[in-house]
């Protein structure tokens, strides 16, 4: 079992959803979240220029079975390069999951 | 001592001179007619605010700025060209005298020019902002502020002057008292046209041609943008009285604008709720407006009985009207086609149902007695006035979109109108989570 944790733009949500979708993985968390990046953004207010080095992001957490890793990626990368190609996918090891209403461990637990 | 009267006899009769001309103007029309242009002029708030509630967070400083841009726009074209065009003179098609508002006269004996004229230009700045509801959240800023000059400066004018400036639409006996047509009709077609050519937002229809929800992002703000343009809108039509020579004529306007909107709320709420399974709070907002619209044309020449069946029926038509526009493929964000298209037709046509000749219509309505005849100068009107204003709006569109391009590109869909276009966030410091 992996756990997937992709940081994407906001705008790239959207592509990046309907992908997953598509590859049939349809259980994922994103939340809204800042992240620092090598450019700033430049952003104006009344006429004064304002530097913005914390940019929205999104960021999707997804657990999943080995054998659905690579698709996953695929996926996530797809739509990420439909959108300006931008993004970031961290995979790490997941030791357990539990489904609360069933009480099902492991591997059973994921889609 | 006598040579004191040469001294004062000429300061008496500048004195009386000036009394006379003061008698010349009417004070009491003028102060009607310019606190109703400063109620019209508020109606751009409204406008404001009910469309940047109706669009994402991404988008809302855009729309703003385009409400804002749009009337100062059509201040300055209205003021340059528009009120020549209307105006001008009594030619069938167009006026030609009065640029700059050069020797120009007011129609309204007693008014001064320039009060007919702010009232006038309001009415153009409204029409303007109308469309920016339907192209709201990927038209490009610099197109849209090509395109509500050129609206504001030529296109409503022209129709303006047919129905108002003693064109040919006035001969044959069309009856728009405040512009159902000329102003709401006008407004929604060209944004009709304006959303067809631009294409639906990205994600709005599916590929079987389905609709998606895009939510806007405020509906304390649309609400009170709904607010507003009820209140302006007794400025709207009780000052186009364009005067208070008959107290009796604006009073029954004023309460026809009351109860036409109010029932027109309840029969779209009712409507909604049976449709949708809940009373839709937008929905009951576009009614109110649906039946302000639907009123603009009658407003004079019916009673309030009248009045209650065609906001009735405008509020009903409304919501099946956003069903219709979704339909077509044509994607408008606010609803601002069926609301001010749609709605602005029926209260057009509404006049050769309902309306009286005793109240000033030029013929009774189908309804009231007169026929089949004020109802087919009334469709005649409604046909060639907006026919001529979807042609040219398709010109103005096109043309545009070849010089500047008219809409902007898929990244700037997608991150939002207020950052790329204006470099800035409506909401900085809050975080908003952008889903679609």
């Amino acid at each position: 079992m992996k756990m997937i944790v992709a940081v994407i733009k906001p705008e790239q949500l959207p592509a990046v959803k309907q992908a997953l979708f598509d590859a049939e993985i349809r259980h994922m968390t994103a939340t809204s979240v800042m992240g620092t990046a090598p450019r700033t953004e430049q952003q104006m207010f009344r006429g004064v220029k304002k530097e913005v080095s914390l940019l929205k992001r999104v960021r999707l957490e997804l657990a999943v079975n080995d054998a659905v890793l690579e698709r996953a990626i695929e996926a996530i990368t797809g739509g990420c390069m439909e959108t300006g190609g931008w993004g970031k996918i961290f995979v790490s090891e997941l030791h357990d999951v539990v489904t609360v209403w069933t009480g099902e461990r492991g591997s059973r637990a994921l889609y | 001592m006598g040579s004191a009267f040469p001294d004062v006899i000429p300061a008496v009769s500048a004195l009386v001179a000036r009394v006379q001309d003061a008698a010349a103007l009417n004070a009491l029309d003028t102060l009607w007619i310019l606190i109703a242009a400063i109620l019209v002029f508020f109606m751009q708030a409204g406008f404001s605010v009910l469309e940047a509630g109706l669009v994402r967070t991404k988008n809302a400083g855009n729309v703003l700025m385009k409400n804002l841009l749009d009337f100062a726009f059509a201040a300055l074209g209205y003021f340059i060209f528009g009120y020549a065009i209307m105006y001008g003179t009594q030619g069938l098609l167009f006026g030609t005298e009065g640029w700059f508002l050069a020797g120009a006269e007011s129609p309204v004996e007693g008014v001064p020019v320039e009060a007919f004229w702010l009232f006038q230009a309001v009415f153009a700045g409204a029409a303007a902002t109308i469309v920016a509801g339907a192209v709201a959240e990927r038209m490009k800023f610099t197109s849209y502020l090509a395109y509500s000059f050129i609206l504001s400066a030529f296109i409503y004018p022209i129709v303006g002057h047919w129905v108002w400036g003693g064109g040919w639409l006035a001969d044959i006996g069309f009856h728009d008292f405040a512009g159902s047509t000329v102003v709401h009709a006008v407004g929604g077609v060209s944004g009709l046209v304006g959303a067809w050519v631009l294409g639906p937002r990205y994600g709005k229809f599916n590929a079987d041609g389905s609709p998606n929800a895009i939510g806007g992002h405020s509906l304390p703000l649309a609400s009170l943008g709904v607010f507003i343009l009820w209140f302006g809108w007794y400025g709207f039509n009780a000052g186009s009285t364009l005067g208070m020579g008959e107290p009796d004529v604006v009073a029954r306007v004023a309460i026809n604008t009351t109860l036409a909107p109010s029932i027109a709320t309840v029969t779209a709420m009712v409507t909604s709720w049976i449709r949708y399974g809940k009373p839709d709070l937008m929905l009951a907002l576009n009614g109110a407006l649906a039946g302000l619209v639907a009123i603009t044309a009658p407003c004079a020449a019916v009673g309030p009985g009248a009045a209650l069946f065609i906001g009735a029926i405008a509020g009903v038509l409304c919501i099946y009207g956003i069903a219709w526009i979704d339909a077509l493929r044509v994607d408008d964000p606010v609803g601002a086609v069926a609301v001010h298209g749609l709605c602005g037709v029926f209260g057009t046509l509404a006049v050769g149902l309902w309306g009286r000749e005793a109240y000033g219509a030029s013929a009774d309505g189908l309804f009231m007695g007169g026929g089949f005849g004020a109802l087919g100068v009334q469709m005649l009107g409604v046909v060639a006035a907006l026919g001529f204003t979807a042609v040219a709006m398709w010109i103005v569109f096109k043309a545009i979109d070849s010089v500047l391009g008219l809409r902007v590109s898929h990244e700037t869909e997608l991150r939002g109108l207020d950052i790329d276009e204006h470099g800035i966030e409506s909401y900085a410091g809050f975080q908003i989570f952008t889903t679609e």
